[in-house]
């Protein structure tokens, strides 16, 4: 069924919304556990076996968990541009490939 | 880097001063994303600790996860590709361990058993096909060493039932409930097809040609059995468990 | 001694050069490959530069691609109770 929309009507009109839906957003919590998960196993392994990495030190000192994070974090990230200086994460390129958890203080 | 450590400790301490997320919450949030099982004595005290002293960060605390490691059970390292153990082989199995029945399901077994015509999802193949007796199925592929008139037995059934009754397997039913024969009918073959492949800068088409065949069987017989006959093959009534198989009533 | 098993979940189309040469390091070519790396600081490192990507399970033993295939590979769910020889044979001794 042919439903008019106002990108069907004018030709080139893309748009990309300004927030995520829900689905979108369960699927971004899913996506920063599953990092979380791979980072928890490689770190346990390592602790089996009496070494270490910098990277996963680093990653627990500096990221913060997905059950941490403030929504906030989890579905905006800072931009300057923008009024309310946040923007969707979906903005970022390669956004579902990334992570993106932290943002400058204060903002 | 130092930055980023810096923000970590302030935001770490606006939600702490936040109302909402008291100190005490802090082990529930842990049970929330980990299974209650899986958590050892260590993990416990490494989150009373961190609950203790708010101030380190609840992520410097690493949280093991269930990664236990897994040994993998085979019995027979395959040693070339063309290995494969027998469980995945078309052969008859054979069983080590008599058939365990629930005592429910012995109880309702004879309500299922009583009323015939029986249905069957087998699963060939992980795919499944909703049989019953005097049934004609194509397999989508051609069956590799069998010949017209043999008598095939389909031993892997996701769920087994007649108009009222179903019995669920989880995910598969003990092959030893029931019996489903097939006897293989023939070989199908489809009209031939051919596709042109065309290269560009080419005058020359190539034709590629094929005709699939396929195995035509019929159902014999679809059979459940009873308990009587279960008992007589050595089957052992144990008590229910909390994952027994039921048979459900259509409501 | 124990081995990353390593999987790769999501493809590294479009990121930069550097996380398609770790998957090439590890041995990851395609989507749903699996590799098993002993645990060590080194592979470690390297499952962190592509964490995004890939799902990893610590486990006890090396198993070659031919048992990974093995594992995924269904039950046929049929066996031959009696050929028509057999049952040829059977008719004609009664």
């Amino acid at each position: 069924m042919f439903k008019p929309t106002q990108s069907l009507f004018g030709g080139l009109l893309w748009k990309t919304p300004w927030r995520l839906s829900s689905p979108q957003k369960a699927r971004q919590r899913k996506r920063l556990r599953a990092v979380d998960r791979v980072v928890d196993t490689v770190s346990a392994a390592l602790a089996r076996n009496g070494q270490n990495t910098k990277a996963v030190e680093r990653w627990y000192k500096e990221m913060p968990r997905e059950e941490e994070m403030l929504p906030k974090d989890k579905y905006t990230l800072f931009d300057k541009k923008e009024k309310s200086y946040r923007k969707g994460i979906h903005k970022l390129p390669k956004w579902t490939r990334v992570s993106q958890r932290v943002n400058p203080p204060g903002f | 880097m130092f930055s980023r450590s810096v923000l970590r400790s302030l935001t770490s301490d606006l939600r702490l001063s936040a109302p909402s997320i008291s100190t005490i919450s802090l082990p529930q949030r842990a049970c929330l994303h980990q299974t209650a099982s899986l958590r050892n004595a260590q993990q416990q005290s490494q989150t009373q600790s961190s609950s203790l002293n708010p101030e380190t960060p609840l992520s410097a605390t690493p949280r093991a996860q269930e990664s236990i490691p897994e040994t993998s059970i085979h019995n027979i390292i395959p040693q070339t590709r063309d290995d494969i153990p027998l469980a995945k082989q078309p052969v008859a199995p054979t069983f080590t361990s008599p058939l365990e029945v629930t005592k429910s399901l012995m109880a309702q077994l004879p309500h299922l058993v009583g009323q015939t015509p029986h249905y069957v999802t087998a699963e060939i193949h992980a795919r499944p096909f909703l049989l019953t007796a005097g049934d004609h199925i194509r397999l989508p592929f051609l069956m590799p060493k069998v010949k017209t008139g043999d008598i095939l037995r389909f031993n892997r059934a996701s769920a087994l039932g007649s108009r009222d009754f179903t019995l669920k397997g989880s995910p598969h039913i003990d092959e030893r409930l029931f019996e489903c024969r097939v006897r293989v009918i023939g070989v199908e073959s489809e009209p031939l097809r051919i596709k042109e492949k065309t290269k560009r800068r080419q005058r020359h088409t190539k034709q590629a040609r094929s005709k699939h065949r396929y195995t035509t069987m019929r159902v014999m017989d679809v059979r459940v059995k009873s308990p009587e006959e279960l008992l007589k093959e050595g089957a052992v009534v144990i008590e229910d468990a909390a994952d027994s198989p039921q048979i459900e009533a259509r409501s | 001694m124990s081995y990353f098993r390593i999987t790769l979940l999501r493809s590294a189309i479009g990121l930069p050069r550097r996380t398609t040469d770790v998957l090439k390091a590890l041995g990851l070519k395609k989507r749903m490959a699996t590799v098993f790396h002993p645990v060590s600081s080194s592979a470690a490192g390297q499952i962190m530069k592509v964490k995004e990507l890939v799902e990893v399970k610590e486990v006890e033993n090396y198993m070659s691609q031919h048992e990974v295939w093995l594992e995924r590979k269904p039950d046929p769910g049929y066996y031959v109770e009696k050929t028509v020889a057999q049952e040829r044979g059977e008719s004609l001794q009664q």
